[in-house]
Order: C-alpha cells, then structure tokens, then sequence
C-alpha cells in the first residue's frame, strides 16, 4: 500500500471505491490494526497513536466489520447473543464478564434496533440468513459504541431488502454524529450512500472527491483512463 | 398438553451434551449390573466407603484431572499431547523436593536412620505441591508459546516435550525411582475422608475450572478462538493469549494429576507414571462431546464422565476377568461405539426415535 493521506470526520460517510485488489481492504485493515502500517500516523482526537491493534482500536472507538462475514466476522457455532457481546467483552477484559441479564438486554436491544430476523438471541448465528449474520456484526460493533464505524463491503451477497437497511443505517448513524467509512465495489450504492469519495487504484489513493461527483468521473479515477 | 410438553423436553435431553456421555456411562453399569455380581456394594470400613463404584471414581481422579485441562485445549482448537510426560516431570520434582537424598544432595550421615521416616521432607510439604504444580504451568506455558507464538501445529508443538519430557523427568532423579515415606504427602492420592481424598481434589479442580470459565469471559474466548480464531481476532480477542492460558492450563491440571498419582504409588517412576494417560484424556474429552480438532464449544462435566466412562470400563474388564493386555481391544471397541453414536446419523436416529414416542403419547 502506498503511503496516503486521508482524514475523517464525525458525521460523514467517506466512501471508499476502487476496483478489487485496489488496496480498500488494506486500507481498512491499517485502520483498524489488523496490519501494521511500516510508515506515517494516525492521529485521532487529537492524540497520535502509538501502536495500532485492534483492541486498541475498539477502546479508541474504532470499529471494523472485516469483508469476509464467513472467516472474519460471525463464529459460526456460538449464539447471536454471544456474537453480539463479543467485541464489547474484549474491551471489557476477560474477567469482567456481562451478567447474562446485561447480555441478554443488549442482544435483545440490537435485535430490535436492527431488526434481526431470529427467532431468538439464543439462536446459533450460523443458521441466520447471509443479511441478518451481517446485522448481527453490525450489531456487535455498534454495541462497543465507536467513533468510526469501517464498513468493508457490507452490503456484498445479501438481499435487497436488507442492503437498504444497511444503507440507511449508515446515514442515520452519520447523523447521530459517527464517522463512517464506506467500502462497496458498487459504485452507486457508494455514490448514494457517502459524502466524500475517495478512489484507489494499485494500492495508492488517487482522488478524493465531493458527495456530489457523477458517475463517470468517479469511474474514470477508477479506472485510471486520463480524460 | 402436559404430553406434548414433555416430548418437547424429551426432544431437549437428546439433545443435550450429557446425552450420549451418559448413555455410554449407562450401559456399562447396566453391564456391570447383569454380569458382575455383587458390582454394585458398598462397604464401610473405619469410616471409609470401599466398593468397586468408589474404586472407578479413585482410579479415574487423574485421568478426570487431565480431562480437565484437556477439554479447554481441544476448544481452542487444539491438543496436548506432552501431559503425560508432563505428569512425569511434575512427580519428578516433587520426588526430589521431598527427599533428595537419594541422588547425593545434602546425604545425611546415616541413611538407614532416616530412611523410611513418615514425617521427614526435605522442604515443606506445601512447598513441594506449589513447586510441582508450578513446573507443570511452566511445562504448560512452553506448549502455549509453540502454539500460540512459534504458529507450530499443536499436535506437533505438544510432541516435543511428550518425547523429550520422561528424558527431563529422568534428569531430575538421575534415574533413580525415590520412595516417597512422607504420609503427609501420600494423603493426597492414598488418604481417605469417607470417601478418598483425590476425590475432593478433582471435585475442586472441575469447580475451580468451571466458576473461572463460566463466570468470567474466558470460556466464550476460548471457544470463540476454537470456532474462529480470525474472527475472535478482528473482534479484539487476544487469541495469542488465550491459546498460552489453555496450555499452561492443561500443564497446571496435568501437575494436579501428577500429585495424585506420585503419592497414591509413592514412588516417582519417572517411566511410568501418566504413560498413555494423554490418550485417555483424549478420548475422555471426546466421549464428553468436544470436537476434537475443530475446538469450540465444551462441556467441562461431559469431560468428566468420559473420565468416568473409560475407568468404569476398565474396572468391568477387570471384574470379568479380562486380561489387562486385551484392555486397550475394549477400549478401542468402546471408542468406534461413541464416534458412531456422535455421527450425524446416529444424532438422527434419536431424534426421530425421541419424536416417535413423544408422537403416540400425544395421540394416545
């Protein structure tokens, strides 16, 4: 990944477009700690951050839901309400364990709040269809309360219906004040969706665009055709 | 109504994760029952309970140790195959502590005096059973790093020190078996409260283990790590460490073992003592229902009747006059039974059958 420059602010959705193997994903992953960066910062409120980890960032208030639900997001064997609590339990230490009336009141709450379709919080998040094991990652994420929300292909392989939910999540969450990131391979769904664009090609970011940018022009910087 | 909801409950208990532990404890006392005669009494004797069911419990107290700390490894995802040598290692060094004697260190004038003595140790008994059980961990956290820090493959990881560990055991005695005369010492695997003491220990063992898995966070982390380690990872779990805490922990539960065994023959035998014993836990933890090289979720009480199961075969083997050498043939019997009873086929069988009653209580 080439060194680049990117900042975000609360209350924003800054999509993020490019073609695959373009470098969104690296991106993502820099962000949040999964890989160490070999260069540059990471400023956040202020404060430059020393070392990147991802429970680091879950207590800075960083948050990421990994682009392969399957192998990085949902483990598959243990209950929705136990997916839920997951990431907020890490940050909360191994040995302060959520009372299972705390667990229980929280899945319940994300399960309303994102309207999860299960038949209950007991249920093994693998026989949940591809939209709502996603739901329940979001789930898991928004319960750790984050600054920034990554979202890495969040709307791939589920239905329609859900894919809007998501989206309006994402704006309404902007509103109340996160800052998202939003990586699609659809361009208009990130068209729709973000107020900055931000495009990659070849690991390095090449253009950063307003909300109000059309179509071709975001096109043309993805694929690197000058015109 | 009441019908219906009983065949629902009916439905829960084949499905339960005790269900086919139990089964498999079931039809061997049901075994014990029709063929040996007199399997079943009890006996009091200066105030302690003698019989043959005690005797399973008594024997199988290392073997439920082990399981113990076993069952957490397997839920990671892993295996430890170094307990035995570990078990040995431990009784090595309590050996040692308690009487050094025998290697030359600290070689009292007259020998034969002090030989034989039941009060004497050569440092405080309490002091020998933390230096023991601390060896073990330290055995453990090795098995833990390979693991979780080399990346080594945890059959392979756990080999080295199965091999190498008797060669260390051997080490620390110069290969000598020490007698251990100290009663104190021998309480722990021979003593008696009523029922014998290994008994209370492995009791705490199993409750110890379950309040600090089931009451704090540990137990989800750990078959969080076993179903999906890369998820656990972006979910901020620290999978590096809980890999070494189920490692080190087996080590630990492995010293337990170790302190049971060495005292109730009150010899370190360096070459015996936990032999084939990790097989055993193995196979205790999968009669219990965890899967064994996938990890995840676990049933420390399942563990603990596998224990059960395979120490009760044992003894039935025994009680008919079965050879010891045609042990292991049963055993392996015993193990091709629970695999099929496990297989999805077998787990759909007892459902329809569960259905079928529950079926015609409520038509009748």
């Amino acid at each position: 990944m080439a060194p680049f420059d990117l900042v975000l602010h609360a209350g924003e959705v800054v999509g993020v477009a490019g073609l695959l193997g373009s470098g969104r994903t690296e991106m993502a992953q820099l962000l949040f700690g999964i890989d160490q960066p070999t260069e540059g910062t990471l400023t956040m409120g202020g404060e430059i951050v020393a070392k990147l980890s991802p429970i680091g960032s879950i207590e800075r208030g960083v948050a990421l839901c990994p682009e392969d639900r399957k192998a990085e997001g949902i483990v598959a064997d243990l209950t929705v309400r136990e997916n839920i609590i997951m990431a907020m339990q890490a940050s909360r230490g191994m040995l302060r364990y959520l009372s299972s009336k705390d667990q229980y009141e929280i899945a319940d709450r994300y399960i309303k709040l994102l309207n999860i379709a299960t038949p209950s919080a007991d249920q093994p998040v693998k026989n949940l269809s591809g939209g709502n094991q996603q739901k329940v990652i979001l789930a898991r994420w928004l319960a750790t309360n984050p600054r920034l929300l990554i979202l890495d292909e969040p709307t791939r392989g589920i239905d329609v219906g859900t894919k809007a939910d998501i989206q309006k999540l994402v704006l309404s969450l902007a509103e109340d004040g996160m800052s998202c990131m939003f990586i699609s391979s659809e361009l208009e769904e990130v068209l729709r969706t973000s107020h900055r664009i931000v495009v990659l090609r070849d690991r390095a970011k090449v253009a950063e665009f307003g909300g109000d940018v059309d179509e071709q022009t975001v096109m043309r910087a993805i694929a690197g055709s000058e015109a | 109504m009441s019908t219906i909801r009983s065949a629902a409950r009916r439905g829960r208990v084949t499905e339960s994760r005790l269900f086919v532990p139990l089964i498999a404890l079931g039809l061997i006392l049901l075994f014990d029952l029709l063929f040996v005669p007199g399997f079943f009494n009890l006996e009091m004797k200066d105030g302690h309970l003698y019989g043959s069911l005690v005797d399973i419990l008594r024997n199988s107290a290392p073997t439920v140790a082990l399981a113990i700390g076993m069952t957490i490894v397997i839920a990671t995802g892993g295996v430890d195959l170094s307990v035995g040598a570990i078990m040995a290692i431990a009784a090595s060094v309590a050996c040692i502590l308690i009487d050094p004697r025998i290697i030359g260190l600290n070689l009292a004038g007259n020998i034969q005096a002090v030989v034989g003595d039941p009060t004497y140790s050569f440092v405080p008994i309490p002091v020998v059973i933390i230096a023991a059980l601390l060896v073990a961990v330290v055995c453990g956290l090795w098995n833990g790093g390979l693991v979780a820090f080399g990346r080594i493959q945890p059959m392979v990881a756990t080999l080295i020190l199965m091999i190498a560990g008797r060669g260390i055991a051997q080490l620390i005695t110069n290969s000598i078996k020490i007698i251990i005369f100290n009663d104190t010492f021998a309480f722990i695997g021979n003593g008696f409260v009523v029922l014998p003491f290994s008994l209370f220990v492995v009791t705490a063992l199993l409750v110890g283990t379950w309040l600090l898995t089931r009451r704090t966070a540990i137990g989800l982390f750990v078959e969080s790590v076993g179903i999906s380690f890369r998820a656990s990872l972006y979910s901020g779990i620290n999978e590096k460490r809980i890999k070494l805490f189920a490692y080190a922990f087996s080590g630990f539960c492995a010293g337990v073992a170790a302190l049971i065994a060495v005292s109730s023959i009150r010899t370190s035998d360096a070459n015996q003592i936990g032999l084939y014993t990790e097989l055993d836990a193995i196979l205790a933890v999968v009669i219990g229902g965890t899967v064994l090289g996938a990890g995840g979720r676990f049933s420390l009480l399942g563990s603990v009747i596998g224990a059960l199961v395979i120490q009760a075969t044992q003894t039935s083997m025994y009680a008919i006059g079965v050879p010891a050498s045609a042990i292991t043939a049963v055993k392996a019997m015993m193990v091709i039974i629970v695999i099929l009873l496990y297989s999805p086929q077998a787990q759909d069988l007892f459902k329809r059958a569960g259905a079928r009653i529950g079926r015609r209580q409520v038509t009748a």
